[in-house]
């Protein structure tokens, strides 16, 4: 994994702290993931998503894992190390985990997006994402949070279609429950 | 030989001194053992007591040493102190007692801790009386495993004591009270066996724990004080305490009708010596048994029944309806889950959790108790069959797991070298029963590769407590109790670095064939983990404020050099072999060696080298 790869998404390094959780589950799950969102809504369809789903979660939520962007031998290290630290991977699930993780989320996957804090050039880094249609979602913005994907396809004016190529990447943040604020 | 008879029975000759004296009159010894054997049971027992102490007359400091010579103490961990000069003048009539030395009070600490931990016995430890504060981290360290160790300073003359004066304060034991079991100041010379006695008896009974006794100096040097000298099993107390017999018929029965129970082992499982009563108890009905952290691995991690670790990724059992816990730590059970606590420690036992059943006692003897109730309950075929069904889906996860975990790591390789790599490779080449002393991040780590077992390798470490600096130190003492197993010392960069590189000192001094593999990723991993793996600022900024340690890049094999001590650093998986290979030939030969091996650095802010530079050279007006 390298600082660059890690950096080009803006996050430092969630998998990082996906490696601490596979020790300390409750303790990472806190620090790290939002009230009952565990970003599994956040990984495309493909062959090795339900691995990605039952192994990955085992330990902790998969926010570090769809905000990391990382070539195949970085997935493969990353996944290595997992393994070797407790989560519950089958050695033949490694080429499956690497594929998967390697297509949805390599180097020239969609940037991890928070549809509510995007500004118009985070957004156009978005396939078929213009910067008209940014705007429009920075407008809609205003009259306060989108809170489901919905509202943001909406406001972008996208077909399904076109929707569909980047909706896994854009990230809108849970209604908090009442009396949790 | 009559009147060697009559002394003998009206006890005015020892049965030794019966033996030499028929053997001096001519007698065969197998005539003198007979003839001992013939008026052994016409010879009075002596008074209660009156064999198990003696009186002496000594300076404060022989007084001292004899006590610790009859609580059977072979080591005495020590750093240089004036206030030890009496005890030095002790031990030149008193060759039995062996001084290992430190180069300071904490790492005085750490020996006696691991040398507790590995014998079984009280680690004991002196230094100078304002040694203390140096030596209070590893204090707290054996407080928290509730080590057995028992630690002396001097202390202040008792004319000039309590006046805040030079090396003096004017309460040195409220800053220890949360470190030790029990602590003392002696005031009286005559008394000074008393206390050591106290100290050794409280660090004994479980829970155990760190004890700490000061006597001042002028105390130790007085001249021609009588006391009395206990011998060490006047003072030792059997701690295989029965738990209550409802209790475990309470328990045997919730364990019984449970559906999928499940183990939660922790360290009083081996502190009591209760690891194969344990394993039996799981074997008896097929039980999962899941690893807390400890600092010994208390359940066999090649069993069958061994799944990982808890809060680790286990996928088996996939839910639980009963959870066991065996002297670990406080658990918790997930609601509508029945929880049994069984522990040495009252204090501990359901301390967060609501009970189904608490069981006070010896661990071993809880999980013997337990068997024999389970059997009870249901016929032997019954018992079999459940335990069978649940033995091979157990065997099932846990062949497969085990399997796919080494395969990984085999398979991860290239330079720097992934550290599952380099575990792998020292379970391949290191004794059977090789002993792991360990100070690296998570217990995973060496759980998940080592082979751990009473007949196999053995664990100790880390801390619960989890202040660094310990494991150098701890691991000179595990190898001075098992002197004929080799001993790994598995180190961090970051931990090595904190203050316990001086221990390879004693490493050298002593000829202690230890090895000490230093993981050397130029990081504190997981601080640098949870600080930049949050969505923080200096994440984001991919700034590393405290973590980084690469510069200066530490090339550990030239520290150990400085100590005599030699070593290779390692910088790509293929070297490994031969590295490791010639470690071991140099520990055969009575040597400890450094191994220097450069670590892949993964997870959040791993290739970043930015860190708060700062120069104070650049910042000086005057350089000539």
């Amino acid at each position: 994994m390298t600082g660059d790869a890690l950096r080009r998404v803006g996050c430092a390094g969630l998998v990082g702290a996906a490696a601490t959780a596979v020790v300390a589950v409750a303790q990472v799950a806190a620090l790290q993931g939002q009230p009952g969102d565990d970003f599994t809504a956040y990984l495309p369809p493909g062959d090795g998503k339900a691995l990605v789903t039952q192994q990955c979660t085992s330990c902790h939520d998969l926010q570090g894992v769809v905000r990391l962007r990382a070539v195949a031998a970085e997935w493969e290290t990353l996944v290595l190390d997992m393994g070797a630290r407790g989560a519950p991977i089958m050695l033949d699930d490694v080429d499956p985990l690497v594929k998967y993780l390697s297509t949805a989320f390599g180097p020239n996957a969609p940037p991890f997006t928070d549809a509510n804090a995007a500004t118009n050039a985070d957004l156009t880094r978005l396939p078929g994402v213009t910067p008209q249609a940014a705007g429009r979602l920075i407008a809609a913005r205003s009259a306060g949070p989108l809170t489901s994907v919905e509202q943001v396809r909406t406001a972008l004016g996208l077909d399904a279609s076109a929707f569909e190529k980047i909706k896994y990447y854009l990230y809108v943040k849970p209604v908090e429950p009442a009396g949790n604020q | 030989m009559q009147e060697l008879v009559r002394d003998l029975v009206q006890r005015n000759l020892s049965r030794r001194g019966f033996l030499s004296g028929m053997l001096a009159a001519g007698y065969s010894a197998a005539a003198a053992r007979s003839a001992l054997a013939s008026v052994s049971p016409f010879v009075q027992d002596s008074p209660p007591g009156e064999s198990l102490t003696r009186s002496m007359t000594g300076t404060g400091g022989e007084l001292l040493a004899e006590q610790l010579i009859e609580t059977g103490a072979r080591y005495f961990f020590v750093s240089n102190a004036s206030g030890m000069g009496p005890l030095c003048d002790a031990l030149v009539t008193r060759p039995q007692i062996q001084l290992i030395q430190a180069t300071h009070e904490g790492q005085v600490v750490a020996i006696a801790d691991g040398y507790a931990k590995a014998s079984g016995t009280i680690g004991f430890g002196m230094y100078s009386r304002v040694g203390l504060p140096h030596s209070s981290a590893n204090m707290y360290n054996s407080m928290k495993d509730r080590t057995s160790v028992v630690l002396l300073s001097d202390h202040a003359d008792t004319n000039s004591e309590g006046r805040d004066g030079h090396e003096d304060i004017d309460d040195w034991l409220e800053p220890v009270k949360q470190y030790t079991k029990w602590r003392w100041i002696a005031h009286q010379s005559e008394r000074i066996p008393e206390w050591v006695r106290q100290a050794c008896k409280v660090s004994t009974v479980m829970p155990g724990g760190p004890c700490y006794v000061r006597i001042p100096r002028d105390l130790m040097y007085r001249d021609n004080v009588t006391a009395t000298i206990f011998k060490g099993e006047a003072f030792r107390i059997p701690m295989e305490v029965r738990p209550d017999v409802d209790a475990i018929e309470q328990a045997a029965r919730v364990i019984w009708e449970s559906s999928s129970p499940l183990l939660l082992v922790g360290p009083e499982v081996s502190q009591c010596h209760g690891r194969a009563d344990v394993v039996r108890l799981a074997e008896l009905l097929g039980i999962p048994a899941v690893q807390h952290r400890s600092y010994y691995a208390d359940f066999p991690t090649s069993h069958p029944l061994h799944v990982g670790e808890l809060g680790g990724g286990r996928l088996f059992p996939e839910k639980y309806d009963c959870l066991i816990n065996f002297g670990a730590r406080p658990g918790r059970a997930p609601s509508g889950t029945s929880y049994i606590h069984a522990s040495i420690e009252p204090l501990a036992i359901g301390r967060n959790t609501p009970l189904s059943v608490g069981l006070l006692g010896d661990l071993g003897q809880i999980a013997r108790d337990l068997v024999e109730a389970i059997k009870s309950l249901a016929p032997a075929g019954k018992l079999r069959a459940v335990a069978a069904q649940r033995l091979a889906l157990a065997t099932a996860y846990t062949t497969k797991m085990r399997e796919s975990r080494v395969g990984m790591a085999r398979r991860s390789s290239g330079s720097p070298v992934p550290w599952q790599r380099l575990v792998v490779e020292l379970n391949d080449q290191l004794d059977r029963d090789a002993v792991i002393v360990e100070e690296v991040g998570t217990e995973a780590k060496v759980l998940n590769f080592f082979d751990f077992a009473d007949d196999a390798k053995l664990k100790i470490g880390r801390t619960e407590g989890r202040s660094l600096g310990w494991g150098t130190g701890a691991a000179a003492g595990v190898q001075l109790a098992l002197p004929n197993r080799q001993v790994v010392n598995l180190q961090g960069d970051g931990g090595f670095l904190f203050g316990q590189t001086d221990s390879l000192w004693t490493h050298s001094r002593y000829d202690l064939p230890i090895m000490t593999v230093i993981f050397n990723n130029q990081s504190y991993e997981e601080v640098r983990w949870n600080i930049m793996g949050r969505d923080g600022a200096s994440g984001e900024a991919g700034r590393d404020y405290i973590s980084y340690l690469g510069d200066p890049d530490v090339d550990f094999t030239k520290l150990a050099a400085a100590y005599n001590i030699d070593g290779a650093v390692v910088e790509h998986s293929d070297d490994l072999g031969p590295a490791i290979e010639r470690g071991i030939k140099i520990m055969r030969n009575g040597r400890p060696f450094m191994l220097d091996v450069r670590t892949l650095n993964t997870g959040a802010g791993a290739k970043v080298t930015w860190y708060p530079k700062f120069s104070l050279a650049q910042t000086r007006e005057r350089t000539a």
